[in-house]
């Protein structure tokens, strides 16, 4: 009983969910099944904007897309913190809207000291 | 409603065998986030709502992509010859794997040892916590009640996380740019 309150709240999401990965499957087998297939070798060769693949595509990429995606998940973990406090955002009033900003103020020391430290400089 | 349980804890441990298993690396970090997925669902079946949106962002969201990230940054070259160097000897079970298996298999008993051990219908904390009405009934919007706790309750925790962000932020800045610049 008590499971079943809580969690049954979630079947929509659960339904969206099935009937979007529904959509994907049944257009991927249904467009393989009705379209026509001419398969020639010019077709099967792997197409790169008409140009001809070069190299590897597993070749080491540069250390600036790992920071951003570190940033990313740090800022990630800021936004799941805000979660519960906009859910309580009237009740909260005035003083939790201090508590939020020194958090946020926090960060945001952080992101000034990534801009300073020219991390994000894409150039350099 | 157990059906659909049973079924997330079902891809749950298919997938996470196919991770243990698995030689590719990019397809173990793929399925991984199928773990995390529905790892989260089974959060929501343990009225841990919370944690199952945070599991969705910041696991199945944010750590999944800085494995992909750091995957991308390997040299493929070098994990061949690695690959190349374990491919002696047989499939599934090879001599290199056996401490692992063997500490699964150690924690799999000690759980096995609580979950059969433990009384879980005469714990003494239970009876305590129902009567005195310390308890959630299933009802409650549970992400309130964690935003409430966290602004007034357990503020200075709250306040740390930041300052322990702010470290890490600084951290890896410094650590992916630092000696580059002055």
């Amino acid at each position: 009983m008590l499971l079943q309150s809580s969690a049954s709240s979630y079947l929509p999401i659960l339904i969206q969910g099935i009937m979007a990965l529904a959509f994907v499957g049944i257009t991927m087998v249904i467009t393989h099944l009705v379209g026509p297939k001419r398969r020639t070798i010019d077709k099967l060769t792997p197409f790169e904007s008409g140009i001809s693949s070069v190299g590897n595509a597993r070749s080491p990429f540069s250390i600036k897309y790992f920071l951003v995606a570190i940033l990313f998940v740090l800022f990630d973990v800021e936004v799941i913190f805000m979660y519960p406090w906009a859910v309580n955002f009237r009740e909260l009033g005035g003083k939790g809207m201090i508590e939020m900003f020194v958090f946020m103020g926090m960060l945001l020391l952080g992101f000034f000291y990534v801009i300073r430290k020219g991390a994000l400089d894409w150039e350099k | 409603m157990t059906a659909i349980f049973y079924i997330l804890a079902g891809i749950m441990l298919a997938a996470a065998c196919y991770v243990a298993v698995s030689r590719d690396i990019a397809r173990a970090v793929f399925c991984f986030f199928g773990v995390l997925f529905a790892m989260a669902g089974l959060y929501i079946f343990a009225l841990a709502d919370f944690v199952a949106v945070t599991q969705i962002l910041v696991y199945a969201g944010g750590v999944v992509v800085l494995m992909i990230f750091a995957l991308m940054l390997t040299d493929k070259q070098l994990l061949e010859n690695i690959r190349r160097g374990e491919s002696s000897g047989p499939r599934l079970f090879r001599a290199r794997a056996l401490p692992s298996i063997l500490l699964a298999l150690a924690v799999f008993a000690v759980l096995l040892q609580v979950i059969t051990a433990v009384d879980w219908g005469n714990m003494a904390w239970r009876h305590e916590a129902v009567a005195a009405g310390n308890r959630i009934t299933g009802h409650e919007n549970m992400v309130e009640n964690v935003g409430v706790n966290l602004m007034t309750r357990y503020l200075l925790p709250f306040e740390v996380i930041s300052v322990f962000l702010l470290a890490a932020l600084i951290g890896a800045a410094y650590l992916a740019r630092g000696r580059t610049n002055n």
